[in-house]
Formats: C-alpha cells, structure tokens, sequence
C-alpha cells in the first residue's frame, strides 16, 4: 500500500537496450488478417484426412440424475457406427482425471463421460464414433438411458446447507475451497472509520460464446506410433501430461497442435476432455477422430463464468477516503472443478482494484452445483472482484454526495507511488492514472453530459453516466494456485520462443502461445524486427503451437493477457541473442575494428568504416554452410531459443504475492439513456481509454479495446444463463442467448496513453481482458439514471425488466 | 446439429406438390428453411420427407391487381417484399416488419408464405396481415383454390386453417386501403435480430378531420396467435387521436391480455411494454393516415 | 412450471367412471395422438404418443404407471416421457366425487420437463401441458357421456 521497495523494483526492472523503436508502436498490417479475411485460416473442422471418424455425444437432459443403465444396442444397429463407449468403457481405458482442489473436494471422480450419475445438463453419457457425422448423431440420439432423477441445486448459498443434495457423493459436501485473506489491519480501520458503507452483489453467469467452438481431430499413426491431436485448446502444454498418462505414450510420442483459433476468451481452456476421448478412440480404432461441437454443445456444456455473490462492506472517511474492505465471496464453480477453484485466488491480482485502500479481507467459498462447469472467461475472476469495488464506489459516493469521478480521483494510486505495492503484495508496475481518468473525462465532455442529464431529466428523459476505472492485470504468476492448494507443484509463469535466422536471411519464429485471434504472428514479428532490424516482411512467424517444434514450458498457452509480457519478452530475449551472434559473425567477416559492429535495415557494418558492410543474408549462408567463415569455435547455425522467467515469488504464510507481472489500466466512460416506458438501454456515447504500455501495435491494441468493449457490453445488457430450479438451462442457442451482434455495439472512441511497463523488456503490458471495466461502466451508467429514484443493481446484468421495474417501484 | 434422416422431394409444380403432400405422411413442405431446418437441426422435428418448393416457378411475385389489390406469390423472400416499392409505399406497417424482421442473410432465403403457414406466435408478418385485412389463398389438388381471411387463417401457436397434408398457402392478397390511410409495425426486442418481446401492428384510415373511421391493432408474441385489440380499435372508432386517447386505447386494447413468460420477458414485462407499443403504435399510424408523418 | 388443475362433470356413475380410468387399454385410448401402445398390466403401459402444437409435433415414448389406487375414488399415475432431446414427467391425481348430476372427476397434474424442451420450448410449454393433460380428461367426460 505503497511504493515498492527499490530492491523489489529491482528484482523486476528489464533491460531493453536491445529496442531499436524502429518496428514497435506502428500499425502494421497484421500478418494473419489476409488469410482470415480471405476464408483461408486453418481451423480444426479444415483439417481433412483420409479414413477420418466423427464423433457425436448422447448427453444428459437431467441436471442431476442417477445412471440406472444404458441400453446402447439401438445406436449400435445403425448403419456405420464404429465405436460407442459410456463412462464405463471409459473408465477400464483411463484413470479420472486429476483435480487440482484440496481435500476433500479431491475425492471428487471426474471422467470426460459421466459415471454412475449426471451432474449438469447436457453432460456427455455416451460417445458415438461412426463413418459419418450424421451416423454418429443419429447414433446417438438412439442411446436410451435409464435415469433417476435426483434433487437438484443450482444455487451456490444454498448448496452449502445442511441437507442440500450434493453434487459429488464422494466429498461429502459441496464446498470445493475455502480460503479466508486478510491483509492489513482491517479490524482498525472498521473501528476508526468515519462511516461504514455495504453491499451485496451478484456477478452472472454467461459464457465467451466463440465463433468457432471447441473441437479436436485425434490422429493415431500407428505405424510411427506417434498420435498427433489437432486442437483448439488455449494451453495444450497444460494438458498433455494427461493425454500422455491416458493413452501410456511418452510426450515425445504426443504431438499437439493448435493453427488458427476462432476466439476462446477462456473457454477453450478446458476442452482437454474431448482431446483425451477423441485420442483414446483413435487409438482403438486406428483411424483419425473428429469431433466439432455444435452451438447447443458449446452454450450448454462447454465453459461458463463461475457466478459470484459478494456481501461487502467499506470503511470509509467522511471525505471520501476508503480505508479498508470487507467481504465474504462465493463462487458458483458447477458440477467439476476443471479450471476453478482458480477464480477464488486469481482476483487478487486486483485486489485492492485501482485504490490506495490500505486493507482487505475476503472470506472466499467455492462450491459445487447442478451447472455447467466454469472456467476461466476473459476478465476471470478479476472482472467480478472489480465489479464488486467499482460498484461499491458509485454507492460510497451517492452516500457521501460526491460525483462518482471525484472519489474515483481521491482514492486512485497516485503516480508518484508508483511502481505500487498493494495490501496483497500486488506490484502495479506503472502508469499515471488519475492523468487517465481526467483525459478520459474530457474526452467524453463528462461535465457537460452532466448538465445534459439534468436538463433532460427536466424534459422526462434519463440519462445515466457510468466513469469507471479498471486494470488489466497481466501475465498470471501462476503460484497463485498455492493460495488454495499449497501442495500444487506450480510456481512463476514462463514462456518460450524460437527466433532463427534461415540460410536464406529471412526469419523464422515459434511461439509457446496458442492464439485465438490476438495477433501474435504480427507483434512477434515487430518485436522480433524492432531488435534485428530486419525487415517486418522477412519474419515468418509460426501459426500456433506444435509440441514438435515450439519451445515451451508448462505454463505455455493464451490465457491471462500473458503473450505480451510473458510471450514478447522470451521473443525478444531470444531475438537480442540471435542479433548478438550476428555481430559476432558480421564484426569477424567484416573484420571490423574492435568487433565493433552495427546491425542495422538488415545489414551489418563497422560503425568505425560503414563502408565496410554486409547484408544478413551472407552472414546466414556462412553461419549454415560456410562455417570455416565464422569466428573460430563458435557454433554453426542461428538458432536462438529463450524461456523467459519472471521473478514471480510464492505466497507467503499471509498469501501475499505479486501475482501479475504487468498492470494496463482502462477508464470507460459511458452514457446511457433508459426508455421510461419500456425500461430499454441505449447507449449514447462511450469513451474507452487504454493505457497498455508501450504499444506494439496499435491496430491490434485497438482492436483488443473493441472486442472487450463488446464483451463487456454483451455481458451487461444481453448475454446471461438462465437455469430454472431443475437445473434446467432455458438458453443454449444464439436465439435465446444473446451474443449481441454489430448492429448492438456502438461506435467507442478509444483513446491511448502509453506508459512503457519497467518490468518487461518491450515496455509493453498485457491486455485485452479490459478487466471487465465495459460491464461495470454499463451498469454503474445504468446504476446514475436510476439512482434519482433510489434505484440500485445488485447484479453485473440490466435486464430491461429488472430496469422498468425500479422505474415503476415494483417488485418482482 | 445434423438432421435425422428424411426423404426429399422437389417438385415443379404446386399439383405436384400437393400430390406428395397427401402421398407421403407427415411430409413437410420446405419453403425458405429458416424455421424448419433449423428445427430439424436440433431434431426438436424428424419429418420423414421434405418437400422442397423452389423449384416450382410461378410463385415469387407482386403485383398490382386491378382493382387495387396487391398479390404476393408465397415464395417471394422477404428481401424481395423489403425491397418493393409498392408495399413500402402502400403498407408501411409490413414494410417495417420486414426491415426488422431477422437479419439479412434470413431476409435472403426466408418466404412471406413459409412465415405465415409456420405461423410462429413472435414472427413478424402475421400481425401485420390481420391488421392490414389481408386475404390467404390456399391451394388443394385439382387446381382448386380457397381464400381464408388472414383473420381466420391463425388458430393456435404453429397451428393455421391450412387443412393438414391437403392443403398448401400459394398467395397472399393485400385488400387497398382509402386514402387517409396509415399503419406502422412496432417490435420490441433486445437485439435486433430477435424474434420481438412485443410486437404490434396498427393500420387505420381516417376521415378529412382526423377522425378514425377504421382501424385495425393487432399484438404479436403476446398470445399462441395474433391478438387483435379489439377494444383499443373501439375507443379509436369515431375519434381524433391524441397521446390521452391513444393511451385510453392502449389500457383498453391490452387490458385482457394475458402474454406468455420466457427467458426473455416475463408476461408482466410484455403486458407492460404491450401497453407502450399499441400507444406508440396508435399515434404514429395516426399521423400517417393525415399525412403529418412519414 | 405451475400445477395444472381441471374438473369435469361425467354422467356416468363413479363405477363407471372408476372402471374406465382403471383400464390401460382406455386410458391410453384417451391419450391425444397415441401412435401406439402395449400393455404390461393393469397398472402399467408403455406408449408412443406424438406431442407438441400445430405442425411442431414430435414422439415421446411414454411409461404410465399407476402409482396408487383408493377404490372407487383415487388414484395417482405417473407418465414418464422420452424423446426429442427431452424428459417429461407427469405426476397426476384424480379424485371421483358422487354428484347429482353423475360423477365429478377433479384432477391435477405436475409436470416437469427437462432437456431441450424446457429450453426451446419454455413459452409454449404451459401450453402444451396443460392442453394434453385436459384433452385426456375430457376424452374421459366424453366416452362416458350417458354411461350409468
């Protein structure tokens, strides 16, 4: 709740002297657009082989149900069915698979097909394999089950209950972890503080809703023995220790490979499942297996945001000043706990949001329910921590008769404090964000709308306005696990890079990272131009991850917002080691004086005689072929590969830690107008600014703004899950889910700042999350045009009913 | 999302149609598929056969009739109706139900016939066919032809007067309406491209002062089938309207009304909307019917 | 979903009226749109009945088993349905009163579906519900019109 110490800051101060900013920060057209525009990206369902099976799943209509029996014998009779397995076929061919919680949640039994009893709807029960996808289907529409319905919960307070049902018999309870934090004296500050101010807030279900879904072409080369899985998963490394456990192959005898990705925004973090049966049924059979969900699939059974309830209160001075926070969080994680709890550690990279709060306490549950297992969906698990504090200052300041821009202003992170030290030992690397926050108010003529609203309040028009401010934290240090599993073997958050010069002078680049639409092939390729200063069209940079070629480590993957400060960074160590052996070579063959040699425009040269120069491309051929050419003893080739580590430590006894390496932070500012009649929002003006650090790219960067601008905004006004108390989900299809389309999301200006991080060598931060500051600027706008009429949201969703019913002062 | 298997059929002429409609049980006539294979795909329907009219010209038309009706074959797409001059002219109210009616790429294979004979309770035409007094040709073997009042044509949520495996909807004929005529179609929805929350149609014609001598209003979404106002068009009858009687009519017109709950809305969230729309609704065909608004 | 309730006036005599609700082969007579059906016995059948509204119609297969019976005045059942993605579970009692006019056959009915149906179809779902279940009872009311 400080400034860092200057041996921290040290610790985790970069060098980046190798930066020649001739290639960074330009808007170069993204190197993946052309193909992707054209309709020639390489998606799993373009993966075409010969002899190739498809799968199709029978899943549970019950949320909860007793597996009696499975009378399979109908779906075998149709024509071009190869193989169906249920749970237990499944369960002779593989162990279940691993779980990350603590006791004794770890006695839960999870298999990719269910066993014994369904615990969500649309649970997968029996995998048909067949010549064709419509065999399989029809296949597997034909598979009759027996099942007994049990009582159901859908709720994660009252899953907690004595007597609720539980979801996993084998735990006893439907607690997945407890974790109780307490940073600070926050004990003092209730006592002493001017006031307490309270709340409850509900973050909603909804999910990433990818254009393309989750899918895996599993194929077994038996005469190699090599099984190679084609995939969509955002962090295959993290699952191969399983494929490879589950199919007895060693990891050099599993290749994984991810090529384009149509979006994951996390969801595609936990579709190992269909990875390991399409695998296993590949083996069996000897051929290629693939398997594509459908939309129902993915809305119903893919992934899902864990729902959060918060009660929280804060401590708050009569000026303004928020001394402490209190809350008590639960998490409703669903039926398996796939990827969570992560969520219930994760928020604390943020956890005292943008303020100078000096304590915090949170009493964190998450449990097991009736519902579609959560993972990791973009903003995870810090969106709705934010959403708690950002909601919490709108009511502090109602309380206190201050404009929510003024609190914000009292209470943020001042610059001079900067690099920051949180309560929970967080390190915000850089930025001036009270200077975000006053930029972003004139940009949107914040005063101005403010007498706008009242004038237009006058004329029976509201108006609300939403400020918010938020951080994108990122590049996860990944210890944070420790926080609810001290046992997990599981610390810092690396990355890798291949940087190669060819014989030809043209280079070529592998990344770790499995990308979903980023841009990394275009920002690898300007960090990787920028320190060679070569030209940005001789980069090849590799099309996703291929565990026979890309350098990896096991935190290897998209997720978190961690490509540029995890993925750049070991792209650019890798590229200042290769253009280091290229002086070495260039300074020897040109024979300059001193080795004093400069590598620039693709060419090398003595910067005593420029004359005396070289293009890279004769050094490459030397370096491959004629090596007699090269400094003695030194080795051939021009292979550069580097793991970038950062110097992420382990909670300590109090779970405090640094757990991102970088901090972007936004500021949106939004207008709203509400039709009194009808309760329906509308946006009339947003104003999103970024500061991302030193920017690589700013079409990309941009592009990131406007997609977490939707998101949020989906999320806000037109995507939630809706169960009904069976465990029912009324909404698995893009008729009654509603992914907004362009015609919803308005035109957001976007302005920038651009503070370079100290703590990677690029300057550039993670981002891309937007930290779910889109949701919260919604509701907090929706939140002032309803204020007048004591109007409050307890939830991250404005529904235009839940809106006309505050309006007309009727309950539900 | 793959259909169960079925049987297909694509026949040249409505005859032909017709003959395979009544030979092969349970056969379901394709017109633009947008409902249809949708349902198919997610197997909610198996029908053994499918019998595709695209391929029987004669179908995709409209045209003025002397007499001042205007006909449309049931095939025509509801990009083509979208496009028309004439009904943008002529019918306002179906012009604006087909500009918000689904998204482009539906407005591109979707038929005003395969709409009507779905006769789903939220789509956007039926409305607006009672409201604008249109008039449904449905066809039998033989070449014979029965014309049902678009009033009679909706029975029950996915259910017309259309005689099951006889009988297949071929026109659709638009009665003139007077000069001093006006409508409007109104959609509520959360997207654009949704089926409405609410949806209302209002055509009326009045007379040189303003007063109402005909109107018709007509919800969507509120009922299993077009739920006309009727007493929201007996408060309008006689009157010049103003936003008070257009509210009277409003709380006349829907005062009844009990709209169905889904995740969507809740029927006390369309009861209340219903109310806004039919008011909203009122006013501007109003004020087209006098010439004071586009 | 809400419980559905209904009352018809048979003019039959409550024997009748008991001996037909009784008899699977009657009962399941009286299921709109039955395609078929086989009886196990007395108290059970399993029946292929197409359900929905209009042209949206698909087969369910149902097991109908009765769950109770209190001679000559009640009985519960139970209609267990499949099919379409779905579950639909019906848990009916009906009550047989002695009245001047014959019998009065009060009946309510729970109705849970689970699957695809409770999504896609939420809205019209009331609606189907409550008319297969009162269609059944008034096909009752109607056979036994004049009975003694």
């Amino acid at each position: 709740m400080s400034k860092a110490s200057p041996e921290i800051i040290s610790t985790y101060k970069q060098d980046s002297s190798a930066l020649t900013l001739k290639w960074l920060g330009k808007p170069l057209k993204p190197k993946e657009d052309y193909r992707l525009v054209r309709g020639r990206g390489m998606f799993v369902d373009d993966v075409q082989l010969p002899r190739m099976a498809y799968a199709a799943f029978a899943r549970s209509p019950y949320a909860h149900a007793k597996i009696k029996g499975i009378d399979v014998s109908r779906a075998a009779s149709v024509p071009g069915v190869l193989l169906i397995w249920t749970g237990e076929d499944l369960k002779k061919r593989m162990r279940p698979l691993p779980q990350a919680t603590p006791p004794p949640a770890r006695n839960a039994i999870d298999y990719p097909l269910a066993v014994d009893k369904v615990r969500f709807q649309g649970e997968p029960v029996a995998m048909v394999v067949a010549e064709s996808r419509y065999a399989a289907e029809d296949a597997a529409s034909q598979i009759d089950v027996d099942y007994e319905p049990l009582p159901v919960v859908v709720d994660a307070e009252k899953a907690l209950e004595p007597g609720a049902p539980l979801v996993h018999d084998e735990v006893g309870t439907n607690l997945i972890a407890h974790v109780h934090y307490k940073w600070g004296d926050v004990d003092y500050y209730f006592q002493h503080a001017d006031m307490v101010v309270e709340g409850k807030f509900h973050y909603h279900r909804f999910t990433g809703a990818p254009l393309e879904p989750n899918a895996v072409v599993a194929d077994y080369d038996e005469r190699a023995d090599i099984m190679t899985v084609y995939c969509n998963n955002q962090a295959p490394m993290e699952w191969l220790p399983q494929l490879s456990a589950g199919l007895n192959m060693p990891y050099p005898k599993v290749r994984v490979v991810t090529r384009d990705i149509g979006g994951g925004f996390g969801t595609k973090l936990v579709n190992y499942v269909y990875m390991v049966l399409a695998s296993l049924a590949s083996k069996e059979l000897r051929r290629p297996v693939k398997y594509v969900e459908t939309r129902t699939e993915n809305l119903q059974a893919a992934a899902h945001n864990a729902e959060r309830t918060c009660y929280v209160s804060a401590a708050v001075q009569r000026d303004g000043t928020v001394l402490a926070i209190r809350m008590k969080c639960l998490d409703d994680d669903g039926a398996y706990a796939r990827h969570e709890p992560a969520g219930m550690t994760v928020w604390a990279q943020v956890s005292t949001g943008m303020y100078r709060i000096r304590a915090l306490e949170n009493d964190f549950y998450a449990v097991f329910t009736n519902k579609c297992p959560s993972t990791s969906i973009r903003g995870f698990s810090r969106a709705p921590h934010l959403f708690m504090i950002e909601r919490m200052m709108d009511r502090i300041a109602r309380k206190l008769g201050m404009d929510p821009a003024e609190i914000r202003m009292r209470n943020l992170v001042r610059p001079e404090d900067m690099p920051y030290m949180t309560p929970s030992g967080g390190l915000y690397d850089s930025g001036n964000w009270p200077e975000g926050l006053r930029k972003a108010l004139e940009a949107a003529d914040y005063q101005g709308w403010r007498r706008k609203q009242e004038e237009l309040r006058r004329q029976g028009r509201i108006i609300g306005i939403g400020v918010v401010v938020g951080s994108d934290s990122a590049g996860p240090n990944m210890a944070q696990v420790k926080m609810y599993n001290p046992g997990l073997p599981y610390t810092s958050g690396t990355e890798g890079a291949l940087v190669q010069m060819t014989p030809d002078g043209k280079v070529r680049v592998t990344l770790g990272t499995s990308p979903q639409g980023m841009g990394h092939e275009t920002t690898a390729a300007q960090v990787v131009a920028d320190v060679l200063d070569v030209d940005y069209d001789d980069i090849y940079v590799q099309t996703g991850f291929d565990s026979f070629t890309s350098v990896y480590t096991m935190h290897s993957g998209t997720y978190g917002s961690r490509f540029a400060p995890l993925g750049l960074s070991a792209v650019y160590l890798a590229a200042a080691r290769l253009k280091e052996k290229l002086a070495k070579i260039s300074a020897y063959v040109l024979n300059c004086p001193g080795g004093d040699v400069v590598i620039e425009g693709g060419k090398a040269y003595c910067r005593a005689d420029p004359q005396r120069s070289t293009d890279l491309k004769r050094i490459a051929r030397i370096a491959y072929g004629n090596v007699n050419e090269m400094p003695p003893g030194m080795e051939p080739g021009l292979y550069s590969i580097a793991i970038f580590r950062p110097p992420f430590q382990n909670p300590d006894e109090n779970k405090r830690a640094n757990l991102a390496l970088t901090y972007s932070y936004n500021v949106h500012v939004v207008v709203v107008e509400i039709d009194p009649e009808t309760g329906m929002p509308r946006i009339l003006n947003y104003v999103a600014l970024e500061d991302s650090g030193r920017i690589v790219n700013p079409l990309v960067v941009d592009g990131q703004v406007h997609g977490a601008v939707a998101h949020g905004l989906a999320e806000a006004l037109y995507e939630k899950y809706h169960y009904d108390e069976n465990g029912n989900l009324l909404n698995s299809n893009f008729v009654d889910y509603l992914a907004p389309t362009a015609l919803e999301v308005p035109s957001i200006s976007v302005l920038h700042t651009e503070t370079p991080s100290p703590f990677t060598p690029t300057g550039a931060k993670g981002m891309g999350e937007g930290g779910g500051t889109a949701v919260q600027a919604v509701i907090s706008a929706v939140e002032d045009a309803l204020a007048p009429l004591g109007g409050e949201l307890e939830e991250s969703h404005a529904d235009p009913e839940v809106i006309l019913r505050i309006l007309k002062g009727t309950s539900s | 999302m793959r259909p169960a298997p079925f049987e297909y059929y694509a026949p040249t002429s409505v005859e032909d149609a017709l003959r395979l409609l009544e030979e092969k049980e349970g056969a379901k006539l394709l017109a633009g598929g947008q409902s249809l294979l949708a349902l198919m795909k997610l197997r909610l329907l198996a029908p053994p056969a499918l019998i595709d009219l695209n391929r029987i010209g004669g179908l995709r038309y409209v045209r003025e009739d002397g007499n001042g009706w205007i006909s449309i074959g049931a095939m025509t797409l509801y990009d083509e109706l979208e496009q028309s001059p004439l009904i943008r002219t002529r019918y306002p109210a179906m012009h604006e139900a087909l500009y918000r009616l689904g998204d482009q790429q539906v407005r591109n294979r979707g038929t005003i016939g395969g709409s009507l004979a779905h006769a789903d309770p939220s789509a956007n035409l039926p409305p607006v066919m009672v409201a604008l007094k249109a008039q449904l040709v449905a066809a039998r073997r033989g070449g014979e032809r029965r014309t049902i009042p678009a009033d009679e044509f909706f029975l029950d949520a996915f259910t017309t007067a259309l005689e099951p495996d006889r009988e297949m909807l071929v026109e659709v004929r638009l009665p003139p309406w007077p000069p001093g005529s006006g409508g409007t179609y109104m959609k509520l929805s959360k997207r654009e491209i949704d089926f409405s929350i609410v949806e209302v149609a209002a055509q009326m014609s009045v007379d040189g002062d303003g007063r109402v001598k005909e109107s018709r209003v007509v919800l969507g979404s509120v009922a299993t089938r077009p739920y006309r106002a009727t007493a929201a068009e007996n408060v309008l009858s006689g009157s010049v309207v103003d936003d008070a009687l257009a509210a009277k009519a409003a709380e006349a017109g829907t005062k009844d009304l009990e709209p169905p709950s889904d995740v969507q809305a809740s029927s006390w969230y369309r009861k209340e909307v219903a109310k806004v729309l039919v008011k909203r609704a009122i006013l501007r065909a109003w004020k087209r019917a006098r010439g004071v608004e586009q | 979903m809400p419980q559905f309730k209904g009352s018809e006036t048979v003019t039959a005599s409550r024997q009748v009226v008991w001996d037909f609700i009784t008899d699977p082969q009657k009962v399941g007579g009286c299921i709109p749109d039955l395609k078929s059906m086989h009886v196990i016995d007395t108290d059970h059948f399993d029946a292929e009945v197409k359900v929905g509204m209009g042209i949206l119609r698909g087969t369910m297969k149902v097991k109908y088993e009765v769950t109770s019976k209190d001679p000559p005045s009640k009985i519960t059942m139970k209609m267990d349905g499949s099919g379409l993605g779905s579950k639909a579970l019906i848990n009916a009692a009906v009550e047989l009163k002695e009245v001047p006019q014959g019998t009065q056959l009060d009946w309510v009915a729970d109705v849970t579906v689970s699957g695809t149906l409770a999504g896609l179809g939420a809205r019209y779902l009331n609606d189907v519900a409550f008319k297969t279940v009162s269609d059944l009872f008034s096909c009752v009311k109607e056979k036994l019109a004049g009975g003694k």
